[in-house]
């Protein structure tokens, strides 16, 4: 098929095709990208490179890894989550009553994860026992917390949270911000747990053949709970780290984050069709999408532009991993 | 259990799906080091039967006896436990794992700390599945290869030595050579008399009527979810099974 639609592309395109196959098909395909990007921009722009921008853009990078970790593993599992904007929306704004009830931080921890868990827990009974298919299971879901997050607020929001809470999000540690150490430990662990811990094998097993992993005695069903209330539970993470680092809490906090993260998953060559799953290649696309956006701040380029970017890079990665799935199928 | 007694004995066994009589009634056995065909045209229950043995559906009345004692499986693992091991149509490979990684898949090997800190051990699960392949002549040059990469043959072949490695005593192989080229049913076929020759039963599900005749010693016919004969190789000819198959024999 692919060999077809060759033979009817003009000569040069054809050529180009022919040079970039091997590439596409066996490097992650985001790294190169980046690397382009870095250069591009540290010659375009003399901040670019500084340490104080590099942070920065890791800080805002860091909560799309965290969620994107746990997006790998669903997606892996050849589901998918569209709930974790309303999930962190909801999450931050329950949690902000009871940070400025002045419960301790470690307790509003617990309970921003308990109630991100909770939600998550949903999403894999819905998906589990229900048989809903994940896409309308978390769509439903995504409006479901928006509209209870909005229902709580009341039109209200969560602002200037006590000092010892603004620094989880908003302070540094030997320099680097908190937020991007955690975002690195979440990262780490989740690329241990995706390739060396028997779970990780098991969803990447469901995700690539459900019914082969069923045959080896999998809990297909008990994984996949699993993988969406992890999910959920390291968004509830992001939301309480989130929630410092602006000091405040909206109930419109998250929206539209689900196409951020389903962009960096994909683009970080995490299989759209599940049984390949990438945590490196993820962290490295949160990256370049920070990078992409911060160099469109330094061009002086609006919010809506960012939109745009994230839109067409989710569109690019989709149609890479297409082209890629097309050309193995062809080649076999 | 005698070296008579069958490894496996079906008694009247029949799976309804609400109305639909799948399978109705039907009894053979498979004696230890014994290569046994079930054939029938689409549609005559030799999947459901390999489902019901293999513990997919359990059977909706009938017995099904392991080594001379009546058993009961639930799912998969429960045919497992009794060394039933079943390698389907589909060979229930993961495309995107490598060839270690599928034959641990469910069972794999873990090292660390104690008990806390467990974690796969990779290197002895690619270097037991090579040792493995390598025993029973199977030709994989990289057991880290992602199945997606191999040929019909090969993945054939590695799913069957994933039955033997994890001590099946009774092989059940549904549609062994569909899908494959001529050598690739030869070196297939080849492998499945090896592993008849060191000892275990199988029961080959196949519409592959050579590959019946030149590896079973017995062959079961069915037709529209009833036993329709029971046949000696030696005794029939290729043509007289598809009559079987087909419906002008009689019963046996």
């Amino acid at each position: 098929m692919t060999e077809n639609a060759n033979s009817n592309m003009p000569h040069q395109f054809k050529g180009v095709m022919d040079f970039a196959k091997p590439y596409l098909r066996n490097v992650n395909t985001v790294v190169f990208p980046t690397i382009m990007c870095v250069i591009l921009l540290s010659v375009f722009s003399d901040k670019f490179l500084t340490v104080e921008n590099q942070l920065n853009i890791l800080r805002s990078a860091a909560v799309a890894m965290i969620v994107g970790v746990g997006q790998v593993f669903v997606i892996s599992a050849r589901q998918i989550d569209l709930s974790v904007g309303s999930v962190m929306g909801l999450t931050a704004c329950l949690t902000g009553f009871l940070v400025f009830d002045g419960y301790p931080l470690i307790l509003c921890f617990a309970f921003a994860v308990a109630v991100g868990a909770a939600l998550g827990l949903c999403n894999g009974l819905i998906v589990g026992f229900l048989k809903v298919p994940a896409l309308l299971g978390t769509l439903g879901m995504l409006v479901l917390a928006r509209g209870v997050v909005q229902e709580v607020m009341y039109g209200t929001y969560h602002v200037r949270f006590p000092a010892n809470f603004v620094i989880l999000g908003q302070g540094n540690t030997l320099g680097v911000p908190n937020l991007v150490w955690v975002a690195a430990v979440v990262v780490i662990v989740g690329h241990f747990v995706l390739t060396r811990l028997e779970y990780g094998r098991y969803i990447l097993a469901i995700g690539g053949n459900p019914e082969a992993a069923r045959i080896g005695g999998i809990k297909v069903r008990k994984y996949i709970i699993i993988a969406f209330v992890v999910q959920a539970a390291l968004v509830a993470l992001a939301a309480f780290l989130l929630m410092g680092r602006m000091n405040s809490a909206h109930p419109t906090l998250g929206q539209g984050l689900e196409l951020h993260i389903i962009a960096g998953v994909i683009l970080g060559g995490t299989s759209l069709f599940g049984g390949i799953g990438r945590v490196w290649g993820m962290a490295i696309a949160m990256y370049l999408i920070a990078v992409l956006e911060n160099g469109l701040l330094l061009a002086g380029a609006g919010f809506f532009w960012q939109q745009i970017l994230l839109g067409l890079l989710l569109i690019l990665s989709v149609a890479i991993q297409v082209y890629r799935t097309r050309g193995n199928q062809a080649g076999k | 259990m005698t070296p008579t007694t069958p490894i496996l004995e079906l008694k009247e066994i029949a799976k309804h799906f609400g109305a639909i009589k799948a399978v109705d009634g039907v009894s053979f056995s498979v004696t230890p080091g014994e290569c046994v065909g079930l054939v029938g045209d689409n549609g005559a229950g030799k999947s459901t039967i390999v489902k019901v043995i293999s513990g997919y559906h359990p059977q909706t009345s009938g017995k099904l006896l392991i080594r001379g004692k009546e058993a009961t499986f639930s799912s998969p693992l429960d045919s497992r436990k009794h060394k039933i091991e079943t390698v389907y149509q589909n060979l229930a490979l993961v495309e995107q794992l490598g060839v270690s990684a599928n034959f641990f898949l469910g069972r794999e090997l873990h090292t660390g700390w104690g008990r806390a800190i467990r974690y796969l051990d990779r290197n002895a699960m690619r270097v037991q599945a090579a040792e493995e392949l390598q025993r029973i002549g199977i030709s994989i040059q990289n057991a880290d290869a992602t199945v997606s990469d191999l040929s019909g043959g090969q993945r054939q072949s590695i799913a069957i030595a994933r039955s033997i490695f994890w001590g099946s005593e009774c092989l059940i192989l549904d549609e062994p050579t569909a899908a494959l080229g001529v050598n690739e049913t030869n070196a297939v076929a080849e492998l499945i008399q090896r592993v008849v020759n060191s000892g275990v039963s199988v029961l080959i599900v196949s519409h592959d009527i050579d590959l019946i005749t030149k590896l079973c010693s017995r062959i079961v016919v069915l037709r529209q979810g009833k036993l329709w004969s029971k046949l000696k190789t030696s005794d029939v000819t290729a043509a007289d099974i598809v009559h079987h198959i087909t419906g002008t024999a009689r019963a046996a």
